[in-house]
């Protein structure tokens, strides 16, 4: 009779413990079995695929990985307006091997989206500033109506950060916050002044980077909003403290960076090299952002810019790595009857 | 926070009801990722059914055992297991099953890793009062089917 007290209290205990610990959680984990490679498979012809509107990176959300478990390597593959994807339309391959792979949507797993808006205050960003002010709330909106729990947080800067030096404002940045607590510290906000050409875009994601309070297991995205290049470290400004390949390294695999860029006397929208030093283009496509541009004026929409799209259209994409290489390929492949693109990571490192 | 007073408070009311044990130990995954680990266990093993509440922490190299911060720890591996033991004298033959499940410490967050995955093991542990055990251990899915990584441990503590 004790024994059968004990057992059944003990059997109690571990119920309770199970239950408490169950499905309460933000934390990556894997939701399925990873199948094993398909094999004897050829990778599909490239020119026959577009390279637009698809949009591959390395998730490196922190986690551990539990013992006798091998790592799996998560693929954020985002297909805008697509709203729903099988496995079967999917195709990975990692330095030219098949993977096989589980699916799951970003939303459904991680519902919590912070969003830094990274604002040039400078004269000419004026039109930019109203854009912001006019649609950020119907931008929240819409992300939430995806079931999203949307933080917004708002960094402006020209060629210094935290505060502004051309313009005086209250708060020198506003962390994230409720949609309507940005919409009215955005209307605070206005254009002044600039100097050079150059503004100090850089220091502004790296703030926004290491000051916001981002919430554990969010979706991390950022907006630059400019229509000036960054200055960087080294281009003879005490002012600026980091170059692009230090913040990619900090940024790849945390943060998404969409960029809507003024053309005009620096971003012109037929440009596909964006390796010079100031370019703030390259962050956003390394860490596979948008890049948008604006009208000539520098009106910004922000609903317009394709990233609600983007964010309820995303899809994580695990596999096991079995590469022995030190840095890999990633190729993703999407083809439906009517639709295929390909998207090429290159110089990954997990 | 109050979710780990209620999974203290079980672990400690079963374990002054029924005996106990708590006992540090180390390991190595012998495929995978070949990673040495540290931990520690806290429960009632003993013969029949028991619950041990054990703790892990992967390492990339053995070197980094002096290594570790605590105050950098941000994750561990906390496995409910359910134990079977059998005793021989002072000697106990044991298997047990837990699910696998992480503990984020900076944010106090718990989540099962998977739904389709456990952790197996068997083991030996010798001597009363102060105890030595050895054990091996592996993941299977709900088909009961391995991943083949496999891991062996060794451990030292205090058993009632």
């Amino acid at each position: 009779m004790k024994k059968n007290i004990r057992r059944s209290l003990e059997m109690f205990s571990v119920l309770i413990v199970i239950l408490v610990l169950y499905g309460c959680s933000n934390i990556p984990v894997v939701s399925s079995m990873i199948p094993p490679d398909p094999t004897g498979t050829t990778k599909p012809t490239v020119d026959d695929y577009a390279t637009d509107n698809i949009f591959v990176s390395i998730d490196k959300m922190p986690t551990l990985v539990p013992i006798a478990i091998s790592d799996s390597v998560n693929v954020r593959i985002s297909l805008p307006n697509v709203e729903n994807l099988e496995a079967a339309n999917i195709r990975i391959f990692e330095d030219n091997k098949e993977q096989g792979f589980v699916l799951r949507k970003e939303s459904e797993e991680r519902n919590k989206l912070d969003i830094a808006i990274i604002l040039d205050v400078t004269g000419s960003m004026a039109n930019a500033i109203t854009g912001a002010k006019n649609s950020i709330i119907a931008f929240a909106e819409a992300l939430e109506e995806s079931g999203l729990d949307v933080r917004l947080g708002v960094v402006p800067y020209d060629d210094y950060v935290n505060p502004p030096s051309d313009i005086d404002v209250a708060s020198p940045y506003l962390n994230l916050s409720e949609p309507d607590d940005v919409e009215t510290y955005v209307n605070t906000l206005y254009a002044g002044n600039g100097g050079d050409t150059p503004e100090n875009l850089y220091d502004g994601i790296m703030f926004a980077a290491t000051a916001m309070n981002w919430r554990p297991y969010a979706q991390r995205s950022m907006i630059v909003i400019t229509d000036a290049p960054s200055h960087y470290e080294g281009d003879g400004y005490s002012f600026t403290h980091f170059t692009k390949s230090e913040m990619l390294s900090e940024l790849v695999g945390y943060v998404t960076v969409h960029g809507a860029f003024a053309p005009g006397y620096y971003y012109v929208s037929s440009a596909t090299d964006f390796s010079a030093p100031g370019d703030p283009r390259e962050i956003c496509q390394r860490t596979s952002g948008i890049i948008k541009y604006t009208d000539s004026y520098g009106n910004v929409d922000l609903t317009d810019l394709g990233i609600v799209e983007y964010v309820t259209s995303s899809w994580i994409a695990a596999f096991e790595s079995d590469s022995p290489e030190a840095t890999h390929t990633i190729e993703v492949f999407y083809a439906t009857d009517s639709t295929k693109r390909y998207a090429k990571f290159q110089n990954v490192s997990y | 926070m109050k979710r780990i007073i209620l999974i203290l408070l079980v672990i400690f009311l079963v374990s002054i009801s029924f005996g106990f044990e708590i006992s540090a130990l180390g390991g190595m995954e012998l495929s995978g990722k070949n990673r040495p680990y540290i931990g520690a266990r806290i429960g009632t093993l003993s013969g029949g059914v028991s619950l041990m509440l054990e703790a892990y922490y992967p390492l990339s190299s053995f070197e980094d055992v002096q290594n570790v911060n605590v105050d950098q720890v941000r994750f561990l591996e906390i496995d409910p297991y359910l134990y079977l033991g059998l005793p021989i004298s002072s000697t106990l033959i044991y298997v047990g099953v837990a699910p696998i499940v992480i503990l984020d410490i900076a944010n106090v967050d718990f989540a099962l890793y998977s739904s389709e995955l456990f952790h197996a093991k068997a083991g030996i542990r010798f001597g009363q009062g102060i105890v030595f055990f050895v054990e091996g251990l592996t993941t299977l899915t709900t088909s009961f089917e391995t991943l083949g990584i496999y891991a062996v441990s060794a451990g030292l503590g205090i058993g009632l």
